[in-house]
């Protein structure tokens, strides 16, 4: 999912201390009871483009809609490689070919939904199998607005592809049998597909609810979640409360959840430093990480994870002069990686290929590219750019985005491309990002959504995502990836899987339409007060799991 | 040539000789020095030592200004590798850096300098277009009276009631923020004090018989306007001028400070407060030195023009 400036809380590592027990570094969570009561209080920068389910892809928004919905499965609530298997949640049981929920030959899944699960009030009636034909069927429906920019995950279902081009009234490859059953039939059998219906899209929301609200829906979620919307102060906060129709009431622990939208991350730090803000949604500034690394108080709540996430300059290819490859590859070559590193106080790692350390496809000890500023000379040169030219370069206006991308503008210079450099709010940037042809150059990240490369490419790369709302930024796609890509996820054996993955980043990088930067290395810090607290690989915060001693 | 004295000094009755000079004059009377209003303002602004300090600081800013580039020791541009400490962090006081440097390695004090260029353009362009705009619609509004006062006054009122800060964000979110649409934005917000005491000014003035007569010796309006009235309105246009530069210094300061300034990498002392805040325990240097600068730019340009009044007003008594 986008990483638009927040760098939330991934851990692919272990390492999760409870604040609240006195030792560091310890594996696992905190030693201490629950308690139910108190409020926990999140502070974010950015607020949540949207609470809908089908529309809302980034990370603060996924945070916000993780306490409020809820879909068949969930990630184990764990740190750590425990956190990214698939536990049941809405659903009695996860599919498998062992228990028959996946049929012999991988194109049917079986879905049976636990009885007496109600929505939260006011719609408060039961849950049934008929909602969830609805809730997927409503990510691929030509009529929903704005264009949902997941539905390339759900495109393999049968008979979707007809539905979304208006053709068919109905996805006829979701069935529901009974009350309680779900059936998904799929075009090719897809190893992701489990991780897909997972994701916040397939969050189950009810009819009613939807057609009440309209365009609005957005900012009225309700869901099946453990907690419930209350309001929303725009620029403000964002406050839930117990849902007293939830179906497990005894794990559910804080009364409230306040997220807090308008603190810079150092005032989120001082905040929480004085005990006003439990968790930062933002991260430790790079001004202020070696000062608490130093503090004797509070290094012992400092939390730091490589996180499987990249951040990258992305390059319009339907906006002069990028269309031209030579001028992105001098891009790459123009960049100075380790000092974006050095600037965030070495909370980052710098990224040389499209996947980050520790996502399937990664290759090991390989560099595409590096710092050589006469060989992107040279490339400018036979680009037909011998002495530069003039651009922009868009970024986001949270700490340390800014920052960094004056180093970059710097890195240009010495090469002759001159960049202005624009700042705007991250919603803003979120939007505008997704517009063909109205930026250039712009900084933009993405975080892992599920642990496995399809979640880059189809996403990044594809025709699918090339549209105007797509995550898709440089707009470049081929047919030849297209190609590489309905044949990967066709495969069965998970080897060669990835290894067509992995061929498919050589092809990518070739031809440069992004140019990468640094892996995150997420810093934060919790408060004194929070107990259970933990970094879910997959989540971010996971507040509906902490607690207030 | 003859010298008439003074008419209190004459007896009634007495017979004035005229082939008397002043000089011989002189010897019987006190000499009383005739000073023109411009003699008598610099006399008067030189005893005001805070004045003074003020008008030597704005020298050495508009030299340090116009200089920028031979005195000051690097270019503000450039990030040094040596500028930043192996954590990433920003240096304090070097010998190589006087006063540090700033979160991306830059050596601080030639932002500084080059700082001063951005606001002392800013301020002086930004009031001297509200100046002018403030001048003409004064006037206009002083002179004919009538529906083009009221008019004028009213359209004054609103802009006053208007929260300024948040017009000039409005506009400059709808151009694109850079050095001259600043100059502009400022410049229309920022006219209304101008108007209105010009307009007072011009109010009491039109009444004097010396605009009657050259009403009557058929000149213009126009030319009664700008030969006539204006020359007396030098006094108040001076001291709201200078006033009003160290208001349209703070208001750059203040738009840099929350984004909607001039465009990084140029240097601004409001962007250098921005990007230095949350440094401010780590390195607190990033927001005091180009704090100082605005805080004694703004001072000094205040200092003079509160001197420049108290020498412009003749009941002003000394300090």
């Amino acid at each position: 999912m986008p990483l638009v400036a927040t760098l939330a809380l991934v851990a692919l590592a272990v390492l999760a201390t409870g604040c609240g027990s006195k030792s560091t570094g310890n594996t696992g969570q905190s030693t201490g009871t629950p308690k139910k009561g108190g409020t926990i209080t999140l502070s974010y920068f950015s607020e949540p483009s949207s609470l809908d389910p089908a529309i809302a892809w980034n990370v603060i928004d996924w945070s916000v809609e993780h306490s409020v919905f809820q879909s068949f499965l969930q990630y184990n609530p764990k740190p750590g490689v425990e956190g990214t298997k698939l536990i049941p949640c809405l659903a009695a049981e996860v599919p498998s070919t062992q228990n028959g929920g996946i049929s012999a030959d991988g194109l049917t899944y079986t879905f049976h939904l636990k009885h007496g699960i109600k929505f939260q009030p006011p719609v408060s009636r039961e849950v049934t199998a008929q909602d969830f034909k609805y809730t997927i069927e409503r990510v691929l429906d030509p009529k929903t607005t704005p264009v949902p920019p997941g539905q390339s995950f759900y495109l393999n279902i049968t008979g979707a592809k007809a539905f979304n081009s208006g053709k068919a009234t109905e996805v006829t490859g979701i069935t529901t049998p009974d009350t309680y059953t779900v059936k998904i039939q799929l075009d090719s059998p897809d190893l992701s597909f489990l991780n897909a219906v997972t994701m916040e899209f397939c969050d189950v929301i009810p009819k009613e609810w939807v057609d009440k609200w309209g365009r609005n829906i957005g900012r009225h979620p309700l869901g099946t979640g453990p907690y419930m919307f209350v309001s929303w102060s725009p620029g403000q906060e964002i406050v839930l409360k117990r849902n007293p129709n939830y179906w497990d009431p005894n794990h559910v622990w804080a009364d409230e959840i306040d997220y807090m939208m308008s603190f810079t991350p150092s005032t989120a730090l001082l905040k929480l430093q004085r005990g006003e803000v439990d968790a930062l949604g933002d991260n430790v500034p790079p001004s202020d990480v070696v000062r608490i690394k130093n503090d004797p108080t509070w290094s012992k709540y400092l939390f730091s994870q490589p996180l499987i996430a990249i951040s990258y300059l992305y390059m319009d290819v339907l906006s002069k002069p990028f269309d031209n490859v030579k001028v992105r590859q001098a891009v790459s070559w123009a960049i100075n990686r380790d000092k974006l590193v050095k600037l965030q106080a070495g909370q980052a790692v710098p990224l040389y290929q499209i996947y980050p350390p520790g996502m399937p496809g990664y290759q090991e000890g390989v560099k595409y590219y590096g710092y050589d500023p006469t060989k992107a000379k040279q490339l400018l040169t036979e680009a037909g750019f011998p002495n530069g030219f003039k651009t922009q370069i868009y970024t986001d206006n949270v700490d340390p985005d800014p920052k960094l991308m004056q180093s970059v503008q710097n890195d240009l210079a010495a090469i002759g491309i001159q960049a202005d450099l624009r700042t705007m709010s991250n919603n803003a940037y979120y939007t505008f990002q997704g517009q063909p042809g109205k930026s250039t150059m712009g900084s933009f990240g993405w975080w892992m959504d599920y642990p496995d490369p399809s979640d880059w490419i189809a996403p990044l790369f594809s025709k699918a995502s090339a549209v105007a709302g797509g995550m898709n930024s440089s707009f470049w796609w081929t047919p030849e990836l297209e190609t590489m890509y309905t044949e990967a996820q066709a495969m069965t054996d998970p080897q060669a899987r990835i290894a067509k993955y992995t061929d498919m980043q050589k092809y990518i990088l070739d031809q440069a339409p992004y140019a990468t930067l640094y892996a995150p290395i997420e810093t934060t810090l919790c408060s004194k007060t929070l107990g259970g607290f933990y970094l879910h690989p997959v989540y971010e915060l996971d507040p509906a799991n902490y607690w207030q001693q | 040539m003859a010298y008439l004295p003074p008419h209190d000094m004459v007896a009634d009755g007495e017979v004035v000789d005229l082939e008397k000079t002043r000089a011989d004059w002189s010897a019987d009377s006190p000499l009383v020095e005739h000073r023109s209003t411009w003699n008598e303002v610099r006399l008067r602004f030189r005893k005001d030592k805070f004045a003074l300090a003020g008008l030597v600081t704005i020298v050495v800013l508009v030299i340090v200004a116009v200089f920028a580039k031979w005195i000051a020791p690097h270019n503000p541009l450039t990030q040094y590798d040596s500028g930043l400490t192996m954590d990433g962090m920003p240096v304090g006081s070097s010998r190589h850096f006087w006063l540090g440097t700033d979160t991306l390695g830059r050596d601080l004090l030639s932002r500084i300098i080059y700082g001063a260029r951005v606001s002392l353009v800013i301020g002086i362009c930004a009031n001297g277009f509200a100046l002018v705009l403030g001048v003409i619609f004064g006037l206009m509004a002083g002179f004919f009276r009538g529906w083009v006062e009221t008019l004028i006054m009213r359209a004054t009122d609103v802009m006053m009631a208007f929260p300024i800060y948040l017009f000039a964000m409005a506009l400059i979110s709808v151009l694109k923020p850079g050095l001259w649409i600043l100059v502009v934005v400022i410049g229309i917000v920022y006219w209304t004090p101008m108007t209105r005491v010009i307009h007072g000014e011009v109010l009491s003035i039109r009444e004097k018989e010396f605009v009657d007569a050259a009403r009557l010796t058929g000149c213009t309006n126009r030319r009664i306007l700008f030969r006539h009235l204006l020359p007396h309105l030098v006094a108040p246009i001076i001291v709201y001028t200078s006033l009003g530069i160290a208001t349209t210094v703070l208001f750059e300061a203040v738009l840099s400070y929350i984004g909607l300034g001039v465009q990084p990498p140029t240097p601004s002392w409001g962007q250098m407060i921005s990007d230095g805040q949350p440094y401010y325990l780590s390195a607190p240097h990033l927001v005091i030195y180009p704090g100082l600068a605005i805080t004694l730019t703004v001072l000094a340009f205040n200092l003079v023009g509160d001197g420049l009044r108290d020498a412009f007003d003749p009941q002003q008594r000394r300090r």
